[in-house]
This record gives structure tokens, sequence and C-alpha cells, in this order.
């Protein structure tokens, strides 16, 4: 029985992801950092280092994660070895590792350079920094927590509040390492007190330590009455564990203090360095290993992720056949929905069409977009119905001049955000069917009467989307060295070949900065003679990022007013079309229709579409712009003004999207199964069994999920300030004016931010599903 | 050209163990993270057994509760590892909520652990009932479950994260604006810098 009991406490490990997220990023940078430095001075960022940190890593996960976690409200005991392995093992390890420069050798260089490079290179943040590791300084503040901690008030609140025993480790861990730095002094800092004085330090330390475990060992009452209540699992009663835990605290606290005193006291007996001189070596030293050096020299440019050099998804995208066999792929599920659409049952929760184009599909596509690219334009289905228009009708007109814009698309997209709330679309799988039929039925007149692919350039609303959230994506086509671009003569990449096409939406690669108007159907990179396009990765959002950055490869999309409509457009029925799904603003619908008497919704509807998606942004742009014009005057026009600012909101819009479908499928992806199952029994296939209904009927237990969205409207929030700032630097104005500039617009996000978060919170009404109202 | 291609495969290799790393951790941020044990909500004996019940915080609110016992022998006060524990809530409007508890979704191996979600605040009933082989035992004890907080209070930290981002981005902005005056006057004495390239 015993061994069972053994067995059980040493199986009680957790995975704890806030306390194995932070160590792997840890983990991962000073790996990284280390390799860099290693190459360079091996003396210095040795396997020493590297064994003393990842051991440091270690010892944090062990008294976090291990048993030692899961026993401690239960037995001081164990408490007290946790403490100390967070006090006195964890630290020192670490800082043996000197992890100052690989930490930041192995952050993303960008990163380093923009973001922290200010703080670090801040006089005052230096003075703080050498303040806060100042024996003075660091004793107190060890001593301190420490103390403070150990009060009855203090240790119940621990106990009782997960939260609260949190930041009692983080202050235990933090007042530690800044405890131990003076003492190791790891490299490349330089002590600017005289070491014997590490020898009183660790003495005060120690006095502390045996003041408070002797307190401890020697008090005769239970000192924290959690540990009265909690059952015994050991022999120990509540008080002999009270002065085990004493013990422990003392012997450990003097081996860890003391043995150090006798160390530096050998060292300083020993050494005849002195500090002027110590410093003058380090610096030296640093400047002949090239680890310094003055601000001009600049960082190359970092090597993108090339994804057709990859083994696997390399060689099928370069396959000639791969587009038309996804797109295969995609054309029968068309096919399928449209027929299980017009002839299947017509509630929209036992159907096809009701389930996977609103559910699966639209979640799908912009998972896609965040983690790849433009997926369903590259597998789009209606390029068949292109071809087909191409064959049968002349397809030889160029598509008018004066259409050439994004208004027609706009217009359609209008239509469709009102369509989807008045007649209900989700909830009806014939006007899905026809509408997916009419889709095709345009591809082919608009493809059949004019050339290029001016049905995905000018026409497709879902193009049209697909093109803006792609901005977001990480993946875009783009020249591998603009070098090579330079010495081409043929532009096959847009001109195309005897074997293959080029460009068909007439980009030429050389100068485009963005997926814009992309649809990744690889055309490019299939003529290219050189092999210099290709499928290139970058972090997400970074294509927004360059629009403002790039000064020879300038984006033209982002002067053009119809594009920066488009945008808002997107924008604003992301949060109107999330909105529409909740319960306050249906039973607002609803109070209005009442209000004036009406008999229908249609023309609420309409109303309040009217002035979601034009009238009030209409209205809140020109305020900004207003604004903008007043308190940070600059040369430029309101169309100009709204261009620039538009691009810098497309991550709010997509992460409401996102956040909107991903609830969807998340919510009601099992959906499918019965779904198929019903279908395929209509047809008279049984393999898949009957439909089991219960699935489509309950929900998952989805409690993380608020604080998923919430988390992705942030990174939408910021990206868009960010993105913001950046393309107001474009009018090259001083920082208060360039603040004031762009302070309307910054509200505008703020606003919609607050919006989305109102909806996050608000009961969501399943339409269209089996389930009643969620949250 | 060579240079270039180690540094591309050298990317590569760093992004492909990233995104290891990345797919290796994400599970671990959804259900797995458990903090059962805590706080002792109550103790009872009811022979044979002595019950234990622990919650993770006091005092409870609607959402979900993750609720621990540990059953122990009652003369001997050893732990007992091989029975089965079930819940069983009843709110004042006469909900009730059915749920066995089970080591396997313990962190404490010694524990039985359940979440379970608690839709309504108010007044319930949980009844705890433990079986091992033919003894059984029941307790009944009264639970308050306070008022949900307010959903702003529920979700601040992922809420307070913007404004801390746009505090340090401000911060980082001034700093670089203060640098360059500084630069342009002649009087930054910063000669060294970190070098970052690799």
């Amino acid at each position: 029985m015993m061994e069972t009991i053994s067995n059980a406490v040493l199986s009680s490990w957790e995975l704890n992801p806030w306390v194995l997220i932070p160590i792997a990023i840890f983990g991962t940078f000073y790996a990284r950092g280390w390799l860099q430095l290693h190459r360079r001075d091996p003396a210095r960022f040795g396997f020493f280092q590297l064994t003393a940190f990842f051991a440091g890593l270690t010892t944090v996960v062990c008294a976090l994660c291990s048993p030692l976690d899961a026993f401690a409200g239960w037995l001081l005991t164990v408490h007290m070895i946790q403490h100390l392995l967070l006090m006195m093992v964890a630290p020192p390890l670490l800082l043996y590792g000197a992890p100052y420069l690989p930490l930041l050798f192995g952050l993303p260089r960008g990163f380093l350079r923009d973001g922290l490079q200010p703080f670090l290179a801040s006089p005052t943040l230096r003075n703080v920094g050498h303040s806060i590791v100042h024996p003075v300084f660091s004793l107190s503040a060890f001593v301190f927590t420490n103390t403070a901690w150990h009060l009855p008030v203090m240790y119940e609140l621990a106990l009782r509040s997960p939260t609260w025993h949190q930041v009692e480790h983080v202050c235990f861990l933090t007042t530690a390492l800044l405890f131990w730095w003076p003492i190791i002094q790891p490299y490349p800092w330089v002590a600017r007190t005289q070491r014997w004085l590490i020898v009183p330090y660790l003495f005060l330390a120690d006095i502390q330590n045996t003041a408070l475990s002797a307190f401890l060992i020697f008090y005769e009452r239970v000192l924290y009455p959690a540990y009265a209540t909690v059952p015994r699992i050991t022999s120990l009663t509540p008080l002999e564990d009270q002065a085990a835990a004493g013990a422990i605290m003392w012997v450990a606290g003097s081996v860890v203090f003391l043995v150090p005193v006798g160390l530096v006291t050998i060292k300083l007996l020993s050494t005849r360095r002195t500090f002027a001189s110590r410093r003058q070596a380090t610096r030296s030293q640093l400047v002949r290993s090239g680890r310094m050096h003055s601000v001009k020299q600049r960082p190359s440019k970092p090597a993108k992720l090339d994804l057709l050099s990859l083994p696997f998804i390399g060689r099928l995208l370069r396959w000639s056949q791969f587009r038309r066999a996804a797109q295969l792929v995609m054309l029968l599920l068309a096919v399928l929905v449209v027929l299980d659409g017009l002839f299947g049952h017509q509630m929209a929760a036992m159907n096809l069409a009701g389930v996977l184009p609103w559910t699966h599909w639209r979640a799908l596509t912009i998972l896609a977009l965040l983690i790849a690219g433009n997926i369903f334009c590259f597998a789009c289905p209606f390029n068949f119905a292109r071809e087909l228009g191409r064959r049968i009708l002349p397809a030889r007109w160029s598509w008018p001049r004066r259409f050439r814009s994004k208004w027609i698309a706009i217009s359609l997209l209008l239509l469709f955000f009102w369509a989807y709330e008045a007649f209900s679309l989700w909830d009806s799988p014939r006007a899905t069917a026809m509408l997916v039929i009419s889709y095709f039925a345009a591809a082919i007149i608009v493809d059949g009467l004019f050339t290029g692919a001016s049905f995905c350039k000018y026409v497709c609303p879902i193009g049209q989307y697909q093109f803006i959230q792609s901005l977001v994506s990480p993946v875009e086509v783009s020249v591998r060295n603009l070098a090579v671009c330079g010495t081409c003569h043929t532009y096959d990449c847009i001109r195309g070949n005897e074997q293959q096409r080029g460009c068909e939406l007439q980009l030429f690669q050389p100068r485009k900065t963005s997926n814009m108007d992309c649809t990744l159907c690889l055309d490019c990179v299939h003529a290219c003679p050189h092999e210099n396009v290709s499928l290139l990765a970058s972090l997400p959002g970074s294509q927004l990022v360059r629009i403002e950055r790039s000064k020879k490869r300038r984006n033209k999309f982002f002067r053009r007013f119809d594009v920066a409509a488009l945008v808002f457009l997107l924008v604003f029925a992301a949060f109107a079309n999330a909105g529409g799904m909740v319960l306050p603003v249906q039973s607002w619908e609803q109070s209005l229709e009442t209000k004036f008497g009406l008999t229908s919704l249609q023309p609420i509807i309409a109303a309040l579409y009217l002035v979601a998606l034009v009238i009030l942004p209409a209205f809140l742009i020109a305020g900004c712009v207003w604004l903008a014009k007043t308190l940070g005057p600059i040369p430029a026009g309101w169309k100009e003004i709204v261009s620039t600012y538009a691009p810098a909101f497309v991550p709010l819009g997509f992460s409401m999207w996102l956040i909107h479908f991903s609830y969807h499928l998340l919510t009601a992806g099992q959906t499918a199964l019965p779904v198929i199952q019903r279908a395929a029994m209509d047809v008279g296939i049984t393999l898949l069994g009957a439909p089991n209904w219960s699935l489509s009927s309950t929900m998952p237990s989805l409690d993380w999920l608020p604080a998923l969205e919430l988390m992705l409207l942030d990174l939408g929030l910021l990206f868009t300030l960010y993105i913001g700032w950046r393309g107001a630097s474009r009018f090259g104005l001083t920082l208060s004016r360039r603040l004031r500039l762009n302070a309307p617009w910054a509200a505008l996000a703020f606003l919609l931010y607050s919006i989305g978060i109102w909806i996050i919170f608000q009961p969501m009404q399943m339409r269209g599903m089996m389930m009643g109202s969620m949250r | 050209m060579i240079t270039t291609r180690k540094a591309d495969r050298r990317a590569l290799r760093y992004r492909w163990c990233c995104l290891l790393l990345v797919v290796i951790l994400l599970p671990t941020l959804v259900g797995i993270a458990r903090a059962d044990g805590g706080v002792v909500m109550y103790q009872r004996t009811s022979e044979p057994f002595t019950i234990t019940v622990f919650s993770t915080e006091m005092p409870l609110r609607p959402g979900p509760a993750d609720l621990s016992v540990l059953l122990e022998q009652a003369d001997e006060h050893s732990p007992i590892l091989d029975g089965e524990v079930f819940f069983e809530l009843t709110h004042e409007t006469g909900m009730r909520i059915r749920a066995e508890a089970t080591r396997s979704q313990a962190r404490n191996k010694l524990l039985y652990c359940s979440l379970i979600d608690l839709p309504l605040a108010g007044h319930w009933k949980m009844r705890v009932r433990a079986r091992r082989g033919n003894d059984r035992a029941e307790v009944l004890q009264d639970l308050s479950v306070a008022a949900p907080q307010p959903l702003l209070l529920s979700y601040w930290k992922v809420i307070a994260f913007p404004p801390t981002v746009i505090i340090l981005f401000v911060m980082n902005q001034w700093l670089r604006g203060r640098r360059s005056i500084r630069t342009l006057a002649g009087t930054d004495t910063s000669l060294v810098r970190i070098n970052s390239r690799r």
C-alpha cells in the first residue's frame, strides 16, 4: 500500500503552461544566442554556461511543476524545499549561465534593434539597472521579500489563492536573482563596489535566514493555520512539520550563504587583479572579439523561409496539377452543397448548405489566412466556371477602364452583408445553393466576355475579402533576389511563355510588395525561367508594416481610395456581422419593429446596415480626418489621409472576423458529421451509419474561449495602432505632431475594440444551429 | 551564395524548432493545467471513511470549479487510491449536477478531482458519495456560491495587456526621440552598442 501511495505522490507532476511556456521561450532564446556567442568566444560562452543555465531552468520546472508544488499546501517542509529551490539553487545556476548576452543575441534582430535597444541605451534605465543590482538594494529587497512573505497573513494569502501563490514565487525568484547578481557577477556585468563587501553581504543574509528559521523551529504554536487543517499524510504533526521546515531553512541557508563567503575570501586573498584592470580587460576583449561596435554598423537582412524549398510541401506546391486537384475537391464540395441545398432537408442545421459554408468554410479559410495564406483563392472552385466561360464565350474584350477599381466589389459586398441578415442566408439551404449557383454564373459570364482575371480582380466579393485579409498572412509570393529580376528581359512572370501563362491579375513580381490582388495561383512561380519567384514566409502582419517602410517599391494599392473604402467596409462589417448574432442587438431590432409598428424586420435591418456599414463609418472617418488635419496640420488631402490609415485597420477587422468565425467552428464544428451522415443516407449510402443528431444539439465546454478571443482582439488592436503609427511616418512629423495626428485614429480603433469586447461578453444566438443561446 | 544557403538552412532549422516547440506546448494551454487541492472546504468522517473536500479558490463563483476529494481510511488515516467518488450538487431551484471525481483528472494523485461547471450563484447542497468494494459512505454539506465577478474584472489580465504594451511603446518612442536629440547635439557618449550582426 505504501508503495502505491509513494507512486501516487511521485507521479503528481503538472504540465503548467504558465511555467513551461516562459521557460521554453527563455531556453530557446538562450540556446540561440549561446550558439552564436560560442562560435565567437568559446572560452567565455562554453558548455559550462549552457549547462548551468539549463540546470537553472530545470530547477525552476522542478520547483513549480513537480510533486513539490502539489504537496506544498499540505506540508510546510515541502513548501520550504520548493522556496529554497527558487531562492537558493535556481538563481545562481541561471546567473552562472551569463544569460545577459545570450538572451539578447537570441532575440529576433528587429525586436532587439527597434524594441529593446532604446531601453538598453537609455542612461536613466541603465542607472536603474545598476542600482537594483547594487548590494544595498539587492540585499534589502531579498531580506524584505523573504520576511514579508513569511508573515502569517501573507503566507496564508498565498496558500488560499493560486494567483497570490504565483506572485509569491515570482517575488522570490526575482529578488533572489538580484541578490545573487553581485555575488556571481555574470558576464559582462562589472561590479562597481569592492569585492570584499560580498563577505558582510552574505553574512547579513545568513543572519536574517537564521533568525527566521530559528523562529519557525522554536515557536510553540502553528504559525500558519492552514497547515493545521489539512489532512496529515505523514506521521509529522503540524508543529513538528514547522520545526522541520525551519531546520531545512537553517541548514540549507547556512551552507548556501557561508560556502560562498569562504570562496570569495580565498579568491580575494589570492587574486591581484584589481577592479579597474578587470573593467579595462573586459572592454578591450569585447572590442577585440567584435561584439561591440559603433552604432552605424547595420545588420544584414535576414533570410526568409522559402516554402518551395521545403522537402515535401515544396515538391507538392511545385507540382503543376496540385492546384487543379485542390480546386477539384472544392468543386465537388460546392456541387454537394448545391444539390443538398436544393433537394435536401430544408432545416439549415440538417443540410450541407446550412452547415458547411457558414460554419466550416468561413472559419477554415480565415484560419488558413492566419496560418498560411490565401488558400481559398488557390483552391477556388469557380476557376472551372471561369475556364468554361472562356471556352463557350468570346472572352476578347478588355475590362472597361472606368470599372477598373474595387467599387463594383464594394457594392456587391454591401449587398451581400445586407442580404445575409435580411434573408437569413445561414438559415436557408436553398438560398445558399442559389447564391453558389449565381456565383458560378457570374464567373462564366464575366470571364467569358472579358480577358484576364477580370472576375477575380474587379468583381468577386469573396476574392476582395480574401485579398484584404491576406495582408495579415505570413506567406506571400515574392521574388527571392531582386537583382536577378534586374537582369531579366522577358518578364515571363507577367507576360507568360509557351508553357505557362503569366499573372492574370497583372501583378509584376519585382514591384509586388503585398498579397493584395494575389490569388496564390503560382502561375508566376511556374513561369519564371530563373526560378526566382517563390512562396516566402515571414511573420504574420509584416506586409502591413512593410507598406510604409518600402520607399523604392511603394505599394500603389495603398494610395487608392477605393482600396481604402474596401478596407473600412470589411472592418466595420466584421463588427456589424458579429454584432448581429448577439442577443441584445436582436432584442433591440425587435423592439424597434414593435415601436414603429412594422410587420417585418426587413426595413429595420436595411436601415441598421446602412448606418453600420456606410453612414457611421463615413461620419467617423470624416471626423478622424478633420481632427487629424486640425491637430497635426499636414499638407495632405483627405483621401490621402484616409488611404494612409486604412491598412492600419486591417488587423483589427481580421481579428474580429477570426473571433466570430472560429467561435462558430469551435462550438458547432461537430455538426458536420451528422449532416454528412444524413446526406449520405438520403442517397442510399449507409456506410457512415445513422445520423447522430445529439452532436448537433450539444456544445463543448469552452471556458477558455473568451480569454482567447480577447487576446486575439488585443493583438488586432495593437497591430492597428502600430501600423497607424508607422503610416504617419510618411508625413515626416515630430513626435508630438505625430501623436496628435494619430490620436483620432487611435480613438477610432479603441472604439471598435470596445465594441468587440462588448460583443464577446454577450450571449450568442446560435442561428441556424440546433443549440440555443450561448454564454 | 553558399553562405546565403547556409543562413537559409539555419533560419529554416530555427523556425522548424520554434514551430515544433509551439506544437508541443500548445496542448498544455488547453485543459491540462489543473490546480486541484487548495483550500480545505470541509472534512467529515463517515465510517469507514474520512472525506476531505478541497476547492482551489474560495468563495466559489459561477463557472468552472475545481473540486477534489481526499479519501482516507477513518481508523488509519491512510489515503485510499482505489475508491470511487461522486459529486452531486443540488441548487436551491432544484437544478442538479452529477459528476464523477477521478484520480486521473487530478494533478495531486492522492486526490479524486472533478471540474464542475456551476451555472448559478446561491445555495447548493453538495453530496459526496464514496465507495470502495462493499464499503460506502456519504457526506452532505451546504455550499454557498457567490455572485459572479463582473466580466471585466474576471478578464482584467487580458484587457490590461494592450495598455501595458502601449505604455512600453510610448516609452520606447520617447527614448528613441531623446537619443536622436542627444546624438544631434553630440552629447551621446555611448560609443559602443551591442552588435546585433549575426
